[in-house]
């Protein structure tokens, strides 16, 4: 009876600790992704970037925080 | 029947010593740090005696119950050096070397089910004050366990750990766990009634 509650406490925390990892990858991720559209609603809104307050680079900038872009397919989506 | 009590009391009065030991030597050891964060430490109020009185406690706990007692103790130590697992002691030895030194002397002396119980017990007793504490270390600049691990899986570590040790020693458990709890009770009390 015990043996089996610890493995099943050992299941649920190794379950855990994988979920976890793969969740963080994935929010990272998503995380990015998010920001460069945050980002871009913010500059639209203001009218100005609101990373660096100019017009000059900031596509590139936005751009260079974003998700791997191997990730996307042709029509550029992720 | 009755002897059987006696038994359970006399694991019981054991372990209460041997937290007591523990706790003065380890109050020793931190007395600057406590004296920062503001805790009640044990050894400032004992003085300079507080190591011998700490070596009392632990002769009286063996007295009581020699493979219980000592176990715990070398397993409080072995969880204590988790705290400085690359540290060169004064042995020339790294902390998990030392770790592992008493572990195998504690073993072969003592009992491989009893050390094992031992050191899994202290590591959840661990895991569950660091869980606690884990607020306060934050605020005093401290790196707990909890903090390393993550709260929640501190938790269910300390839970599985408690689990292993009940297996490890199922004869032994529930006095040890009654003292422990008791024990801790009390320090917690004391810690509440100092900060009120």
């Amino acid at each position: 009876m015990l043996e089996t509650i610890i493995l099943l406490f050992s299941a649920l925390l190794i379950g855990y600790l994988i979920g976890k990892y793969h969740g963080r990858i994935k929010g990272v991720e998503e995380g990015k992704s998010e920001a460069i559209l945050t980002l871009r609603e913010k500059s639209f809104e203001r009218g100005y970037c609101v990373l660096c307050c100019k017009a000059e680079n900031c596509r590139q900038r936005i751009d260079s925080i974003g998700p791997d872009r191997s990730t996307y397919n042709k029509r550029e989506e992720w | 029947m009755w002897l059987e009590i006696f038994n359970y009391g006399k694991v019981f009065m054991s372990v209460i010593f041997c937290a007591a030991a523990v706790k003065i030597a380890d109050d020793f050891l931190d007395a600057d740090i406590d004296k920062c964060a503001g805790r009640s430490n044990w050894s400032e109020a004992i003085g300079r005696g507080a190591m011998i009185y700490s070596m009392l406690f632990l002769g009286l706990a063996a007295c009581l119950n020699l493979s219980v007692s000592l176990s715990l103790f070398f397993g409080s130590y072995s969880v204590g050096m988790f705290q400085d697992l690359n540290h060169r002691f004064p042995t020339t030895l790294s902390g998990w070397q030392e770790c592992l030194v008493v572990f195998t002397f504690g073993a072969i002396l003592l009992g491989l089910k009893i050390m094992v119980f031992s050191l899994f017990f202290l590591l959840a007793v661990q895991l569950f004050d660091d869980c606690i504490d884990a607020q306060a270390d934050k605020n005093a600049g401290l790196r707990n366990l909890a903090h390393r691990l993550g709260l929640v899986e501190a938790y269910l570590l300390a839970i599985l750990t408690l689990l292993i040790s009940w297996w490890a020693g199922r004869d032994v458990f529930v006095p040890v766990l009654c003292a422990t709890a008791l024990f801790y009770g009390c320090l917690r009390y004391q810690e509440v009634q100092k900060n009120a």
